[in-house]
């Protein structure tokens, strides 16, 4: 299942990583430059967060209901994810459990693969969404 | 040495075992709306009024900015003990995260407290340099009720003798 696309900002960027990671390859051009990224990025919470809002979206369109984002039992950052770059997710729905944090969901297990740019993998996100149990 | 961080340390002097508590944030409506708004648009994150008639009876934080407070306190608290330091800057990024969970709501009003205990090092040398550090973090709200519990891989430099 192939999400939606959504890009960041320079100014979206910064903004986050004013707020939540203040970093110096997170908020200047220069410094990012410099930086073991070779360029601005953005910070990879944003990324994740950005990832799995797109992945949920997905879940929606599909006629699940995700509720919530109650686990990610692995993540992994491959590569940055620049200005501009446009971020979209393939999702690939995993094992249903009962029970969840969330009162009266169950447990969707799903994988998500997040791309940036020509299609170059920049993060994987094994994750599960409370989702409204089945009748 | 136990109220260093490792920003000012080498991946050979961080010990395995060392624990801190390393910072809190109490959080309110406004900046829960506004970080849902741009990340999480679910109205039990985004709309206090739709919120009272939902599944925890009022607004609650999104998922990941109860992270991404736990990422402004790690940065933080890193910068107070990297003062002094003239080369300051021997942890790099995150790599990768292990048994993320979100335990218990974080609500409007809430005080979040984020800890930190190293729990593995890994001898794996990446890009000639780098060590990788595995912590155990946690987050327990004014209560003492565990909200959010992970590990995460983050890089640190080796020392050269």
């Amino acid at each position: 299942m192939k999400s939606q696309q959504r890009s960041l900002s320079k100014e979206e960027i910064i903004d986050f990583a004013q707020a939540f990671d203040p970093q110096p390859y997170h908020m200047d051009v220069a410094a990012g430059y410099a930086s073991i990224f070779g360029g601005l990025c953005a910070s990879g919470w944003q990324v994740a967060a950005v990832a799995t809002q797109l992945a949920s979206d997905t879940l929606v369109t599909e006629g699940y209901n995700p509720v919530m984002l109650t686990e990610v039992s692995e993540m992994k950052w491959r590569k940055p994810t620049f200005v501009d770059q446009s971020i979209s997710t393939e999702v690939q729905l995993g094992s249903r459990q009962p029970g969840s944090m969330v009162p009266g969901c169950e447990s969707q297990s799903v994988e998500i693969s997040v791309f940036g740019s020509g299609k170059s993998l920049v993060a994987e996100i094994s994750a599960v969404f409370a989702v409204e149990a089945s009748q | 040495m136990s109220n260093l961080y490792l920003r000012n340390r080498w991946f050979e002097d961080l010990p395995v075992g060392e624990f801190h508590v390393f910072g809190s944030h109490t959080f309110s409506e406004l900046e829960m709306i506004e970080f849902a708004r741009q990340y999480d648009q679910a109205p039990e994150y985004t709309d206090p009024e739709a919120a009272r008639t939902l599944r925890w009876g009022g607004l609650v934080a999104a998922p990941w900015h109860v992270c991404a407070m736990w990422m402004r306190k790690m940065v933080d608290y890193m910068e107070v003990y990297a003062q002094g330091v003239n080369d300051g800057r021997r942890n790099g990024a995150g790599i990768s995260v292990q048994s993320m969970t979100w335990l218990e709501p974080v609500r409007p009003g809430h005080t979040i407290t984020y800890t930190y205990e190293i729990i593995g090092k890994s001898e794996k040398v990446i890009r000639d340099k780098w060590g990788v550090i595995r912590s155990r973090n946690e987050a327990f709200n004014q209560n003492g009720a565990k909200v959010l519990s992970f590990e995460i891989d983050i890089l640190a430099e080796r020392g050269s003798d």
